[in-house]
């Protein structure tokens, strides 16, 4: 895939900000979403975790199993509007 | 997989927050050699998972106003010289408190005093002048208390931008790294002892944020400090902002002032975030004591939601969705100062904890003053008189 090809379409990270992560220090999926805010986005992480994985194992040589640690689940498990939470 | 853990070092810092992180890359830039040890990492805990401002305080007293303004204005220079090679997304719009009664307006006039001193352009705006700060604000806020000072940062770019250039530097930081115990040897702290093994130093660091209390025990020091949990939510990326700057409710003040162990979430109490950059806002609530779970409960996801749309109901009518959610912990003092410093009788332990809520704001001086303290023996950007009110010795008189 090419340096600007898009891994997390949520919040628009390309594999180059990925890969520079990784290279300033990133050693884990969770350390490489608080440096670029790659799946954080609308989807939280469902398509992007596992292609930054796969990323993270090539270049560090973590093996997949360990890459694939998920990150921490958080509520919502889908988008909800507000005004369905607001209203009592 | 994991590398052999360095055996010794000038400075040990404890806690990957933004504090420890501050005060390994002030160090590093002077040349000082550090490991820095974090049980998670870096930016795991309430410096990844707050709500952004940085600005003056919504509550505290003078000595809180003077470290605020300090570590913004140590952010500006970093934001200035890109030294960290990548943007903090920094906007420096300010803050409107957003002021509903009397009664709270009239607590916000004293505030008001004493934030002038550290940012001469606040002012209380209402009328034309406060719809056209914010257009999209209910009518029930009838005042703001506008501060032009600080803004926004992204609290996760700066503590890993900061992480990542210490590093380059020469800091060694170990990640998933518990630390076990403290050696002493006659009243000076001697070394650390890791799961990962032991690491020599002359001076320690203790910024663990709300785990500094354990690593106090360690060298027989009982640490006043105790933990309040901080909600928040997270919209979707909007179209286009519909906020300008970082709000916060009025009521939020009365809530602080309230002795520690009576600060509980009141209704009212609501922040809500412009996160300039992407376009998402921060929802956020705070006052609840502290558990290990870092989820937000369902209620508080119901109050923060209801109290979001109060004071902006355009968020109802654009359907705004909610897409993720967290909470963090913060590490209150009884009086709300920090603990900063060496302790007397154990020589090289220095504080850096206890930041009341204004952790990420003081990061910059607070990492300035304790890299001051060990490579000068004293602290040169704060005056010591400033810096005597940090001291532990306060608590045992």
């Amino acid at each position: 895939m090419s340096e600007e090809g898009i891994i997390c379409r949520c919040e628009e990270v390309t594999r180059q900000e990925i890969v520079a992560a990784i290279r300033s220090g990133a050693r884990s999926v969770s350390a490489i979403k608080r440096r670029t805010s790659g799946g954080m986005g609308l989807c939280q992480g469902r398509t992007c975790q596992r292609l930054m994985a796969q990323i993270l194992s090539e270049e560090t040589g973590i093996p997949m199993s360990e890459a694939t640690q998920p990150m921490t689940v958080r509520p919502p498990v889908r988008p909800l509007p507000i005004n369905d939470i607001a209203r009592r | 997989m994991q590398e052999e853990i360095q055996p010794e070092s000038e400075v040990v810092v404890i806690g990957g927050g933004v504090i420890g992180v501050a005060t390994a890359y002030y160090l590093t830039k002077q040349g000082k050699q550090v490991v820095l040890i974090e049980k998670n990492e870096v930016a795991s805990e309430a410096s990844g998972a707050n709500a952004t401002f940085c600005t003056l305080p919504s509550g505290g007293d003078r000595l809180l106003h003077y470290f605020t303004a300090k570590g913004i204005a140590e952010y500006q220079k970093i934001d200035d010289s890109r030294e960290l090679g990548r943007d903090i997304e920094f906007n420096r719009l300010g803050l409107l408190v957003l002021i509903e009664t009397e009664r709270s307006l009239e607590l916000w006039k004293r505030s008001l005093e004493e934030r002038l001193e550290f940012s001469p352009e606040d002012r209380i705006v209402t009328g034309d002048e406060l719809t056209e700060l914010e257009p999209n604000l209910s009518p029930i806020v009838k005042w703001g208390l506008y501060s032009p000072y600080g803004g926004h940062i992204e609290c996760l770019y700066l503590v890993t931008g900061m992480a990542d250039k210490a590093r380059e530097l020469g800091a060694k930081i170990y990640e998933h790294t518990k630390v076990v115990d403290i050696n002493l040897d006659q009243g000076h702290v001697k070394s650390v002892l890791t799961d990962r093994g032991e690491v020599k130093a002359d001076y320690i660091v203790n910024a663990a944020g709300r785990w500094a209390v354990e690593i106090g025990r360690m060298v027989g020091l009982e640490l006043p400090i105790t933990s309040e949990r901080h909600q928040m939510v997270v919209t979707e990326m909007l179209d286009r902002p519909i906020i300008n700057r970082h709000l916060i409710s009025g009521a939020y003040r009365e809530a602080v002032l309230l002795p520690a162990e009576q600060r509980k979430v009141i209704e009212e109490t609501c922040f809500l975030v412009a996160n300039e950059a992407k376009g998402n806002l921060l929802l956020g609530i705070s006052g609840d004591p502290a558990t290990e779970d870092r989820r937000v409960t369902f209620g508080r996801f119901h109050d923060i939601c209801q109290q979001a749309v109060k004071y902006l109901p355009i968020l109802k009518e654009l359907r705004v969705n909610i897409i993720r959610s967290f909470a963090n912990h913060y590490a209150n003092t009884p009086d709300r100062h920090s603990l900063l410093g060496p302790v007397e009788g154990v020589d090289g332990f220095i504080l850096a904890c206890g930041m009341n809520d204004y952790g990420f704001q003081q990061g910059g001086i607070v990492g300035k003053v304790i890299s001051e303290i060990i490579c000068f023996g004293e602290s040169l950007s704060v005056p010591p008189e400033i810096m005597e009110q940090t001291s532990f010795s306060r608590f045992l008189k």
